[in-house]
């Protein structure tokens, strides 16, 4: 039993792998992808709305198995965790993106008038007034996706990536003990996401202490 | 109607011929802005000299809102000229070149009737971004004049205050400040009191009247008739996006000549 518990507070590691790996190639890549919904061209807006209700639109678990036993028919041949990490990792970019628009739409015109007005050059706008304030519109939000998309996470155990839920599965298989193996499981993923939870809105107070959010 | 063919227009374009007398400092000539079908700027002509005050008045809905944004091309017009002071544009539906935006922009500060103050930075650092991002200034001397300017408004003890903890009176002044501290040649108020109590209003324009002492050129929409008659040099009343009569206040306010003004003030007035 020690020695199962010991494994399972081990594989604590990859779920927080593929967790915080998809985290951020949704924060990273969303941001390209939400100028697509604010180009000109109409048909780079039909792009992004496409790809965001296509991915959006498919559970997490499809998407899962598409890309290990799919993608594996046409040869491509990958790993469980990288199949994983690949698509949590796309959906939480049509996910950032998607909350980036909603921070963004939350921005008012005036705010980008004055400082045309200003004469402020592209970039001073974007990172002087636009970014800071988008952050903090974005924020709560953004922490409360994570937190999901850690729960998310024990959908690879289905395709055998060796994380807490995978692990623990493992073992009530050989050892019994299903009730109190489980909710030790549970424990951890409460142990992750409270803190983060705490932490998001410690800082989401902090940013915005002197102003009310738009 | 065609305004060429209307004796007002006629007229009153007369006046601004004689009062430019070739030294306008401002010089729009029949701008046109249009918004789908709708004609929000119909051919409007207007000259400006150093230090003068241009008050626009006329119903909501008449264009002098969108005039003003398109004295610093925040609005691109569809067709006609544009000069502050040596930045020159011709506008024939072509992109515009973003480099004589920006020089005409440098010509000009705006104060907005949302305030559109940046809800994250502190009053002084409302006043003092652009001073460094676009005249590049130091962060000292962009801060020592964004005090001095906030001092002219009479809030130099909220300079570390944001936006959020001001009132809406102080929220406007601080947004005067900060188009003041570009040191612009002509300021644009965009109904600057319209978003606020009439008794928050008369410290908006307390500050307006002493910036137009100052020499200050100013172009300001607004529906403060008194300070419109008792602080602007030329007064224009316009009506569905054209500049139906224009003259010195106590004339236009007097002795109006167009009928349709003389119903907008009747009404505005309560005569």
């Amino acid at each position: 039993m020690a020695e199962a518990f010991l494994l399972i507070a081990a594989a604590t590691g990859a779920t927080l792998l593929l967790t915080v790996s998809a985290a951020l190639i949704g924060i990273v890549l969303g941001a390209p992808l939400v100028l697509l919904a604010q180009s000109r061209s109409a048909i780079l807006r039909g792009i992004y709305t496409v790809f965001v209700h296509v991915v959006r639109g498919v559970p997490a678990l499809v998407w899962l198995f598409i890309a290990f036993f799919g993608l594996a028919e046409l040869g491509i041949v990958l790993p469980a965790l990288a199949s994983a990490v690949l698509t949590l990792g796309i959906i939480a970019i049509a996910t950032m993106a998607e909350i980036y628009r909603g921070g963004l739409a939350a921005i008012r015109q005036g705010q980008y008038e004055a400082g045309w007005a200003l004469s402020l050059g592209r970039w001073s706008l974007a990172k002087d007034i636009i970014f800071p304030q988008l952050f903090r519109a974005v924020s709560p939000t953004t922490a409360t996706y994570i937190v999901g998309l850690l729960k998310d996470s024990a959908l690879a155990s289905i395709i055998g990536v060796p994380e807490i839920v995978y692990v623990t599965g493992l073992e009530v298989q050989s050892l019994g003990h299903g009730l109190e193996l489980f909710l030790f499981a549970g424990l951890i993923y409460l142990a992750l996401s409270i803190p983060l939870g705490v932490v998001s809105r410690v800082i989401h107070v902090r940013l915005t202490r002197r102003y009310a959010v738009l | 109607m065609d305004k060429r063919m209307d004796p007002v227009h006629t007229d009153t374009r007369a006046i601004e011929v004689e009062h430019s007398s070739g030294h306008s400092f401002v010089q729009a000539e029949h701008l046109v802005k249009r918004f789908g079908e709708h004609r929000a700027i119909d051919d409007v002509s207007l000259s400006i000299a150093k230090g003068e005050v241009i008050s626009l008045i006329g119903p909501s809905g008449a264009g002098k809102s969108t005039l003003l944004r398109l004295l610093n091309v925040l609005e691109t017009p569809d067709s006609g000229t544009l000069r502050v002071g040596d930045a020159a544009m011709t506008f024939d539906g072509t992109p515009v070149k973003r480099a004589r935006v920006l020089a005409i922009r440098r010509h000009t500060g705006m104060v907005f009737q949302s305030f559109n103050l940046f809800p994250h930075l502190s009053a002084v650092q409302n006043v003092a971004l652009a001073q460094m991002r676009v005249l590049g200034r130091s962060k000292d001397e962009a801060r020592t004049r964004a005090l001095a300017q906030l001092e002219r408004v009479g809030l130099a003890a909220k300079a570390d205050a944001y936006p959020s903890q001001c009132s809406g009176g102080q929220q406007q002044r601080i947004g005067i400040a900060r188009a003041l501290a570009m040191d612009p040649d002509l300021m644009l108020f965009d109904e600057p009191t319209s978003g606020l109590d009439p008794e928050v209003g008369a410290e908006i324009l307390a500050v307006m009247r002493e910036l137009a002492a100052d020499g200050t050129t100013m172009v300001m929409a607004t529906h403060e008739m008194e300070f419109a008659r008792h602080v602007s040099h030329w007064t224009c009343v316009m009506v569905e996006g054209a500049v139906i009569e224009r003259g010195a206040p106590a004339q236009v306010f007097d002795a109006p000549e167009h009928e349709r003004t003389r119903r907008f003030l009747s009404a505005v007035l309560g005569r």
